[in-house]
């Protein structure tokens, strides 16, 4: 599992108390470091707001580098555009080949356009969770197993991942 | 029409003109519009646009090294698959769809013949990944280019620090590639006042700017929109063209105007290469268009042409 989150912003009572300089963000499950955003010292916040996803004009940038580099696997080669959020795994109810269910979800353009707002109010630990689980109960797996390209199912499943956010 | 000028001695050339080193390595030619490019993102260089020329030539971004661009995009031929209707890639797997020549890049609003890449840089994705093209993916492509003798110096020579990207890798492939232009046909020479049409050429040209030209625009000889031009669908390949990428029932069957530029060495001809000669894409334009819903309305009626007004129009096109 990885995902773009981007424009990620501190807010303390409902202002903005700091935008992070780095703009784009790839957390990937297999590489735990990249989970961890180093915050700013010194910094009092109640709310983060970040989007889940790149924004249409970065979609039409050409190659770009750093964590967007396409090397990472986040960049469709048959029909430009990044993958906003990629989640593969195996589940019996799946008839697929092996079981497997893959959501490859992205998509710039309206009316496929998957890029969400999140919006939480922070907790003591400073820690936000994506509650997968939640996320997999929301859907049929056994309908619902493969989703690669820009459609309407990306736009509903990534609509569902940015409410689990907690 | 036009003999692609591929700058195959830029080193050599560097090195006369070695005073002035941001010497112009692209310039537009007279009578063209504005490049769509922004090469302010991608500045070109020698050093860059002669690493992305070997690695245009390089079988190694290929799964088993077997097939480069220059495979399917043969200088000899416009940068274009001649002869062939679709093209073929690693384990001789054949395509979907045409090679298309390769020339005034600069030029695109997108690529693909149905413009399902929206950047040159990222363009040579598609064919690395495709399965049945190149078969591999640019994370690969990148160790095995950090691992060989030859690139790592010239990637640090081209960027002037160490370390192959992905994005080094793209962008270099775009220099290289929008160095063919194609700017010196008999065309071009024309209409810089440097030839003149033969009395064939010119009965050509007045049928081309009566009956093509709504399409495939002067200079570039295309407008680069979408648009369905009758072609019934081949149902081996059932191919709907742009409708792939956009999922709307109005782009379906459409499909990137191709330039008429180096028109007599890019044959065959269309999406899918079904015609090998040009005679048989006028007989399609005169009297064989499928009608369709989305069918090009610039094509309602057929294009009326006799014998010598064919044989004449393709003088014209193949300048």
């Amino acid at each position: 599992m990885k995902f773009y989150v981007s424009d990620l912003t501190l807010l303390d009572k409902g202002k903005t108390v700091y935008h992070f300089p780095k703009k784009y963000f790839l957390l990937d499950f297999e590489n735990p470091s990249t989970l961890n955003i180093d915050l700013p010292k010194k910094k009092d916040f109640d709310e983060v707001q970040f989007h889940l996803g790149i924004d249409s004009t970065t979609n039409v940038s050409g190659a770009l580098g750093g964590d967007l580099d396409p090397v990472y696997g986040m960049y469709w080669s048959w029909q430009s555009g990044y993958i906003n959020f990629k989640i593969e795994g195996v589940s019996n109810v799946c008839a697929t080949r092996n079981h497997v269910f893959q959501f490859h979800l992205g998509g710039y353009l309206p009316p496929f356009a998957s890029m969400q707002d999140v919006d939480l109010m922070v907790n003591d630990k400073r820690t936000i969770v994506l509650d997968i689980l939640s996320f997999l109960n929301g859907i049929s797996l056994s309908e619902t197993n493969e989703v690669m390209s820009p459609n309407e199912k990306a736009v509903e499943l990534s609509n569902l991942i940015a409410k689990n956010f907690k | 029409m036009r003999k692609v000028i591929a700058l195959t001695c830029l080193l050599g050339i560097g090195l006369i003109l070695s005073c002035s080193i941001h010497r112009n390595l692209f310039s537009t030619p007279s009578g063209f519009p504005k490049p769509k490019y922004n090469f302010e993102n991608n500045a070109l260089t020698t050093e860059k646009i002669e690493l992305g020329r070997a690695l245009f030539f390089d079988p190694i971004l290929s799964a088993d090294n077997t097939i480069s661009c220059a495979s399917c995009h043969s200088p000899y031929n416009a940068f274009a698959h001649t002869d062939h209707d679709l093209s073929h890639g690693i384990k001789d797997q054949i395509g979907k769809r045409n090679a298309p020549a390769l020339m005034n890049l600069a030029w695109h609003s997108s690529m693909m013949w149905d413009g399902a890449v929206n950047h040159l840089d990222v363009q040579a994705l598609a064919p690395i990944s495709n399965v049945k093209e190149m078969g591999e993916n640019i994370s690969s492509v990148v160790d095995k280019l950090r691992k060989s003798k030859i690139y790592p110096p010239l990637f640090e020579k081209a960027f002037h620090d160490t370390g192959i990207t992905g994005e080094k890798v793209l962008k270099v492939i775009s220099q290289f590639e929008l160095t063919l232009v194609s700017a010196d046909s008999k065309y071009d020479k024309i209409k810089r006042g440097a030839a003149k049409f033969s009395e064939q050429e010119t009965k050509g040209y007045l049928l081309f700017q009566k009956n093509c030209n709504s399409c495939h625009a002067e200079p570039l000889f295309s407008t680069y929109e979408f648009k369905n031009n009758g072609l019934p669908v081949d149902t081996t390949l059932n191919d709907f063209g742009r409708y792939a990428i956009t999922k709307r029932s109005e782009d379906s069957l459409t499909f990137k105007i191709p330039s008429l530029s180096n028109l007599s060495f890019t044959y065959p001809y269309m999406h899918d290469g079904r015609f090998k000669k040009l005679g048989q894409v006028l007989n399609h334009y005169a009297s064989e268009r499928a009608e369709s819903r989305t069918l090009a309305p610039e094509l309602k009626s057929p294009i009326p042409l006799n014998s010598n007004e064919k044989a004449d129009l393709i003088a014209f096109c193949t300048l």
